[in-house]
């Protein structure tokens, strides 16, 4: 079954090989490198987390290529965006390469923005391919269940988990609602695809009133009384796991 | 076992449930039978305490509060996505025993032994939304049996389900039924004549019909397959009435 978005993101993430080693662990591991990447402000550093990262969840959590490589392209056109306003300067006078006139002003790059725009990038991709590493490897609810382990407040946890779980029955069911719009020519036209865009919003909206109404019930009748708990076990970190936290951080730091 | 005694249910001055009397005794399978907002589903959520009503619900002689009845009394839910709250199997099937508030260990013990008895090892560590309307149904009948209810309110069991996976689950019914009292509410009059015991039947709040298959001679009712076919034979005895196609050929062609 092919699965697109959030939802291929969240299949990935239970296929992954890496998905048995301790999520308080995964979730320690990628923040660290995310934070020492970005901390550390150095091309090398970022240069070496992208790469590591994309060889922990490529070849060792066993995701596509082609997969990962089409989730990292998502925000290239965001960063790119962003480096532009770097990467370009303004100017009264004529200076730096690429100059453009426009009148009074001109529009420069000098070698310094330059310079700037890439260890920008590189940072970015840095701190992205941690991110990713993280949620291509450890579910959604796993991380949760380390939040709850860090003691972030009970309501957060709480509304965290039951987002989570409705995000998929109500795309469920704004899919079936689509469906059955566009069977009944719902699209045909700007004015119809408004109108019946708007019908599904507020249909959406009170359906997912009573889905809250009756989940609740459904909770109530198995005994809650104020606080989602749940049994899980987390896998025990192995030694070669702690050696391999210690040699990347090593390397990292031998690198900055 | 359980007793209701006149019990009322009202939402916004409308009566939904008038004067219920009813007695459930242990180890009965019975089938819940009545049209769309007859108040079946309104007497399962009274019967689990999830509804405030007016009456009495009496277990083994002593009158039963909220916790005593969600204690004992089970519901699984007719669409298992109203039901199911966890994001994998394992940890939506300890839902309730954590909520009963024993230890870690026992709250394993009831998981793993609910996961086995529903075959859904294969499945533990699974995320729900990746499960089939079958797989989510048991998953849901798993949470029931970890949390060790003596009765279980099914709603509409068989609603969204395939032939294959209705049959697998009269099975489950079946099995279940051996140490536990089972309530079933369903349209499928084939099935509920198959399975159960006792019939109740409601119609607009109220129980108008209770007893064995001899309910299905009052008009309150449509009629099962079997039941239809007899009567065209123009059989009277009604213990010789099969209960499924096996026991017809049995009876009947030797």
């Amino acid at each position: 079954m092919e699965h697109k978005g959030f939802m291929a993101i969240d299949h990935y993430a239970y296929s992954s090989a890496l998905n048995n080693i301790s999520s308080l662990y995964k979730v320690i591991f990628f923040t660290a490198a995310l934070i020492y990447s970005l901390v550390a402000d150095s091309a090398l550093v970022s240069l070496f987390t992208v790469v590591s990262m994309a060889y922990i969840t490529v070849c060792m959590g066993k995701i596509k290529l082609s997969f990962y490589m089409r989730v990292m392209r998502i925000p290239v056109i965001f960063i790119l965006l962003s480096v532009i306003a770097v990467a370009v300067n303004f100017s009264a006078v004529k200076t730096g390469y690429f100059n453009i006139s426009l009148g009074r002003v001109n529009i420069f790059v000098s070698p310094r923005s330059i310079n700037d725009s890439i260890r920008i990038v590189i940072r970015a991709f840095g701190a992205l391919s941690c991110m990713y590493g993280l949620a291509l490897s450890t579910p959604m609810a796993d991380i949760i269940d380390v939040m709850r382990k860090l003691r972030l407040p009970e309501i957060i946890i709480e509304l965290m988990f039951l987002i989570y779980r409705f995000i998929f029955v109500l795309l469920d069911t704004v899919e079936n609602m689509t469906r059955a719009t566009v069977s009944r020519n719902g699209y045909s036209g700007i004015r119809a695809s408004f109108y019946s865009f708007g019908n599904i919003a507020k249909n959406l909206l009170l359906y997912s009133f009573k889905k809250a109404n009756n989940a609740y019930d459904a909770m109530e009748s198995r005994g809650y009384e104020g606080r989602i708990a749940f049994y899980s076990e987390d896998s025990r970190v192995k030694a070669r796991e702690i050696i391999f936290f210690i040699l990347y951080f090593t390397v990292m730091i031998c690198l900055s | 076992m359980l007793k209701l005694i006149d019990l009322d249910f009202s939402y916004d001055d409308i009566k939904i449930l008038k004067n219920i009397n009813l007695s459930v005794n242990r180890g009965e399978k019975i089938a819940l039978l009545g049209d769309n907002g007859a108040g079946k589903t309104t007497l399962f959520l009274c019967l689990n305490g999830v509804l405030k009503y007016n009456g009495e619900i009496m277990y083994n002689g002593k009158r039963a509060d909220t916790k005593e009845l969600r204690k004992r009394v089970g519901l699984v839910f007719q669409e298992p996505d109203v039901q199911i709250i966890a994001t994998t199997v394992e940890r939506e099937i300890s839902f309730g025993p954590m909520n009963m508030k024993i230890s870690k260990a026992q709250v394993k013990e009831r998981t793993d032994r609910a996961i086995k008895e529903m075959d859904l090892e294969s499945f533990r560590k699974r995320a729900v939304h990746y499960l089939s309307g079958g797989e989510k149904k048991r998953v849901c009948i798993a949470d029931i049996i970890a949390m060790d209810s003596e009765i279980v309110l099914f709603d509409e069991p068989c609603a969204f389900l395939d032939t294959k996976n209705a049959l697998l689950l009269e099975g489950i019914l079946n099995k279940m039924s051996e140490d536990r009292t089972i309530i079933v509410s369903t349209h499928d009059m084939d099935f509920a004549y198959r399975w159960a015991d006792r019939f109740i039947i409601m119609e607009k709040g109220s129980i108008v019909a209770d007893g064995g298959i001899e309910v299905f001679d009052t008009d309150h009712v449509e009629k099962p397959m079997l039941w239809q076919l007899m009567k065209m034979q123009g059989v009277k005895d009604l213990r010789r009435y099969p209960r499924s196609i096996k026991e017809y050929g049995e009876m009947y062609n030797g």
